[in-house]
């Protein structure tokens, strides 16, 4: 199973939980943070909503 | 008195004979694999001279027979030992090498490859006996043309099956929506960084590859042989992408519904027909393919092995 490393977000309510959560207040800001996330952790960044991406590691499972 | 000198050692000119088509048999399979292996020239002098001993053997094995040595058979299974061992050498090989490669080949494609280098020894032991036998029973005319249908053959035998005769392969538009990326309505994956969707946008290729029947619905949905494909054809187009670029790995997904393959590739070389070649080249694995419509067909009970 993939496991999510981080989140990324610019909305604080509407996230919670173990992954440590990174808030950032606008969307240029938010996706520069993914970026950096990415290419850091080599794992995939993915956008749920407009203003929440969470950085996957798909290789955890193996 | 050079041909007298031939005339009457029958057995030495079997062998020789026989070795000699076991090792160019053994050669000319070896020239087809170049994807399969890398072309290391240290790589290829181990399988040449391994494919000279399983020569040797096998066309010893006659004149052994004639004179009545029957514990010389024994040296065969010697061989078969041997063989095995090369394939272990290649599983381990590759497996090692697989952590290195940006779009690895995966443990099916790999047990492919390795069953595949053992059988070609065996092929090669065979032809050099066939050759070696004839040589001994007739002359060596006739072994030299029992050699040469043995080679025939051989190249047939080693044709593999490719995607193409399970399946059409058709190119397919990439479209990407929001973060979402889709090969012909098949979802893909969702990348979120607007920098990747912008090179997924630009330079991915799209394909889909509708089976052509039951069993091989369930060949490509086999995970083994979709990373054969996203291997194969990332190795004859290149890939773009870097360690660290998890987004631009290649992908294939398959739509449930209708069981057909969306994959999406992002190649260096932007070159539609290079790619529609290199995806209808990828080889079906041996271990991949199903046949569900054969195994219900059985009558009675199952029978294993």
């Amino acid at each position: 199973m993939a496991k999510i490393v981080a989140v990324f977000t610019s909305e604080r309510q509407e996230v919670a939980g173990g992954a440590p959560i990174f808030i950032a207040d606008d969307p240029a800001e938010l996706q520069r943070l993914a970026n950096l996330a990415e290419k850091i952790l080599d794992c995939n960044a993915h956008q749920l909503t407009e203003g929440l991406y969470i950085i996957v590691d798909h290789r955890a499972s193996e | 008195m050079r041909i007298q000198w031939f005339v009457e050692h029958p057995d030495l000119v079997g062998v020789v004979i026989g070795t000699a088509f076991g090792v160019l048999a053994r050669m000319l399979m070896l020239r087809s694999d170049y994807r399969q292996y890398p072309a290391y020239p240290h790589g290829r002098i181990i399988h040449l001279a391994l494919g000279m001993i399983a020569g040797a053997l096998g066309s010893v094995a006659v004149p052994a027979l004639f004179n009545k040595d029957y514990t010389a058979i024994t040296f065969l299974s010697l061989a078969a030992q041997q063989f095995r061992e090369v394939r272990n050498m290649e599983r381990t090989t590759l497996n090692a090498i697989d952590h290195q490669e940006l779009v690895p080949r995966g443990a099916t494609y790999i047990e492919g490859i390795a069953v595949v280098f053992e059988g070609r020894n065996y092929l090669a032991i065979l032809a050099a006996f066939l050759t070696s036998l004839v040589v001994t029973l007739t002359n060596a005319y006739w072994g030299v043309g029992m050699g040469l249908v043995c080679i025939f053959v051989v190249i047939r035998f080693m044709k593999g099956k490719t995607i193409r005769e399970i399946a059409t392969v058709a190119l397919a538009p990439v479209r990407v929506e929001g973060p979402d990326v889709y090969v012909d309505g098949i979802y893909i994956m969702n990348a979120g960084l607007e920098e990747d969707r912008r090179i997924i946008a630009e330079e991915a290729i799209g394909f889909v590859l509708t089976p052509k029947n039951g069993d091989s619905r369930v060949t490509l949905a086999n995970l083994g042989q979709r990373q054969a494909i996203l291997h194969d054809v990332s190795t004859r187009l290149g890939v773009y992408r870097d360690d660290g670029e998890p987004a631009l790995t290649p992908m294939a997904k398959l739509e449930l519904a209708t069981g057909r393959l969306g994959v999406l590739i992002i190649p260096r070389e932007h070159d539609p027909d290079k790619a529609m070649k290199a995806m209808c080249g990828v080889p079906l694995l041996e271990s991949a393919v199903r046949m569900p419509t054969q195994a219900n067909r059985t009558k009675g009970g199952v029978q294993h092995g």
